[in-house]
């Protein structure tokens, strides 16, 4: 039985409309009303990405990354979910206002997704094969020999030995590292726009996910499609990203090229975040400065600024406004009251490699003592 | 660091193995003829108020090793010595009385914390078993605890389900610190905590150790993580220690192909250095401790093996005063040229 492929249109072929980019997130809002309350879990998410770029989305457990993905992917469960403003638009086409039909034809076919655990992400009863082929017969119309043919083809690309054999298998007869290369074929499969992955390398130990980024990275080469890295690690999204948005409490609190957050980043929390991972030290330890306290909760977030409570340098302002987003002529922007201050920004900024000249000096870079921030 | 030879250590690992039967089962450990090697005849030595961190993947044996010298799980061969003590040899109260002086700090900051116990119970647990003063004292040693390990003490009748995921892993770290234990081990004491959480929990166990003298075997699989608290470091493979030095020529002068990749592999928060560098990557999987490899255990994925690293078991050399080496052909790896500045 071929599927009728001709009752809708392949976005992916669709031009571009002037102007736009081929991913538009454009002040999204999405809250989950639960019993206890309203979970602002994506609070006015902005970004645009292009064919060929990754965006690096950085950002602690809770700040509402993984959110954002699944919403453009329409994954969320409405309710308790709600959008409560803002759009996505996928090549001009707004996804938010799409059929759940519509959304079926987009998912896997137009944007395609990487899960962080593959050991539950995969069906422990179907063959490898079939769960890989899975999307050409839905979307393209293959044929049950046809798919598996390409899934053989498309295992063997993303480097998994004897691929005749391990379609037949399943998913408990490989590996960790293997079955995340079964995701990236998955979702390669149907040739997708955009490729969002949400932590696909975090349940894998580091030999392994210097494997899967560099096969990522060789995948986007080839077929030029955008990435969508989720994680919490800078260091892949160093490797990895184009552009980087740090999010905070289900905000974007910066949002610019990667050079931008690593070398001229302009918000307290991106600087926080950056000292308090350990360096690849050569000469002499650093101590870490870490945030003080803890996130806040969702559901109950300050009045201010929501990085407020935690930042070392927060004043009367921050504790009682919301800070707008300080946009500088290139699109680099943080949402604090005081990023165009250029004083406050040179005196506070973390030592970069690029400031220092050279890399490691082994000069401490810490706070001082007053500037310790108090507890959320 | 380099003076280990003058000290006396405080644990001392010699030879230690542990095997597990492939099978489960009644019988499984008198008939079952396949064994899982997850620990192969590794050594080491701590010394007092020192921090040996132990790196390796998953399934390397690392946290079997904590296990073993904790007597957790009994090892199959091998000595652990404890203050010059053997630890494999005690009967169950000499070792009762050992872990008095030897604490362990858990992963899982959720699953290690018994969800029926207030917080107070939780950390005086450990003097109420050694029968620690009266319950007032206990009481307010917790108190001091809780006001040491940065949560407030008045919080003592509190639920772990009322902590963060952070506050939880101070807790235990807390419980661990009660009876002022010699050596705690940590066995990934920071995995599963975000990043900033993760900066105040290892400044914290730096603080502790300064104030109260311990030493830590600190097990992990962040490279960035062990390399920053720990004096000396030993890399695992597969059961085996292929590397242990300080680590400060782990991380400049790696000798050992493993230990080269492996830092290689890690991802640094740097774009400019992390675009230049020049990367080894490991093709291939772990093999599995089931059916180890002959000769050198990492010679199918080593990208300089030979004929005779699939034949041949390296021996663990001393190839600079204090730094050894499992490899037939250890070479220093100048790893600031080829990070930096290419």
């Amino acid at each position: 039985m071929k599927k009728d492929s001709k009752n809708y249109v392949d976005l992916k072929t669709q031009p571009i409309p002037e102007g736009s980019h081929l991913l538009e997130v454009d002040d999204l809002k999405m809250y989950f009303h639960t019993e206890d309350g309203i979970v602002r879990a994506v609070d006015g998410v902005s970004y645009t990405l292009d064919r060929g770029e990754t965006l690096g989305v950085v950002g602690e457990s809770g700040s509402g990354k993984s959110v954002t993905a699944m919403t453009i992917m329409g994954l969320i469960s409405m309710p308790p979910g709600k959008i409560e403003g803002g759009d996505v638009r996928y090549r001009g086409r707004s996804i938010l206002e799409m059929s759940e039909e519509e959304m079926q034809h987009v998912r896997g076919n137009d944007i395609a997704m990487i899960f962080q655990d593959p050991m539950t992400s995969l069906n422990p009863v179907y063959k490898i094969g079939k769960q890989v082929g899975e999307g050409l017969r839905l979307h393209r119309g293959y044929s049950k020999q046809e798919a598996l043919k390409r899934a053989t083809e498309l295992l063997d690309l993303v480097g998994i030995p004897e691929p005749e054999k391990r379609v037949n298998e399943y998913p408990h007869q490989f590996s960790g590292g293997m079955r995340q290369r079964v995701m990236i074929a998955m979702a390669l499969a149907c040739d997708p726009d955009i490729l969002i992955a949400d932590e696909p390398t975090t349940a894998l130990d580091v030999t392994i996910q210097a494997q899967i980024i560099e096969l990522m990275q060789e995948m986007q080469e080839k077929n030029g499609n955008a990435i969508i890295m989720i994680t919490h690690d800078l260091g892949v999204v160093a490797d990895m990203a184009d552009k980087i948005m740090v999010m905070y409490a289900g905000r974007p609190v910066e949002f610019g090229t990667a050079d931008q957050i690593f070398y001229e980043s302009r918000h307290p929390y991106t600087w926080g975040l950056i000292r308090s991972i350990p360096e690849q030290a050569i000469d002499e330890k650093k101590p870490l400065t870490p945030i003080h306290g803890n996130p806040p909760s969702l559901m109950n977030l300050p009045a201010g600024c929501v990085f407020a409570p935690r930042c070392p340098y927060a004043t009367e302002k921050c504790m009682n406004e919301r800070p707008e987003r300080v946009m500088s002529a290139d699109g680099h922007y943080a949402a604090c009251h005081y990023a165009a201050d250029e004083d406050f920004v040179k005196k506070n900024a973390p030592d970069t490699s690029r400031s220092r000249g050279h890399i490691a000096t082994g000069q401490p870079d810490v706070l001082a003592p007053e500037l310790i921030g108090g507890q959320a | 660091m380099t003076d280990t030879t003058e000290r006396t250590p405080l644990l001392k690992v010699e030879h230690l193995s542990k095997e597990f039967p492939a099978e489960a089962g009644m019988f499984a450990k008198r008939f079952s003829k396949r064994v899982v090697s997850a620990v192969n005849d590794i050594s080491f030595e701590i010394y007092p108020g020192e921090t040996f961190g132990l790196v390796g993947e998953s399934g390397c044996g690392k946290s079997t090793t904590g296990r073993s010298i904790m007597r957790l799980t009994k090892p199959t061969a091998g000595k652990v010595f404890f203050e010059g003590r053997d630890i494999s040899e005690m009967n169950k109260h000499e070792l009762k009385d050992m872990r008095r002086e030897m604490q362990f700090i858990f992963q899982d900051p959720y699953a290690s914390l018994n969800p029926r116990m207030t917080i107070g119970e939780i950390v005086s647990e450990p003097m109420t078993i050694h029968n620690v003063g009266t319950k007032e004292e206990r009481m307010e040693t917790v108190r001091e605890l809780l006001d040491v390990v940065g949560l407030n003490p008045e919080h003592i009748n509190r639920y772990p389900h009322e902590f963060s995921g952070g506050q939880r892993q101070r807790v235990g770290i807390a419980r661990a610190f009660a009876l002022k234990p010699k050596l705690i081990i940590c066995d990934e004491p920071v995995s599963a905590l975000d990043v900033s959480i993760q900066a105040q929990v290892l400044n914290l166990l730096k603080d502790l150790q300064d104030k109260f003298g311990t030493a830590y075997l600190f097990i992990a699989h962040d490279l960035s993580v062990v390399q920053h608290i720990s004096d000396r470091v030993g890399v695992m493979y597969l059961g085996k220690l292929v590397e242990l030095s300080d680590w400060k020529t782990l991380y400049t002068e790696p000798h050992h192909p493993y230990t080269q990749s492996l830092l290689s592999a890690v991802p640094v928060p740097d774009p400019d250095i992390q675009r230049t560098r020049k990367r080894i990557i490991l093709a291939g999987d772990p093999p599995s401790p089931l059916d180890p490899p002959s000769g050198c255990r990492f010679h199918t994925r080593c990208p300089m093996a030979s004929e005779r690293c699939s034949q041949d078991q390296p021996s663990f050399n001393e190839v600079a005063p204090g730094h050894f080496c499992a490899c037939h052909y250890a070479e220093p790896f100048p790893i600031k040229e080829s990070h930096i500045d290419l």
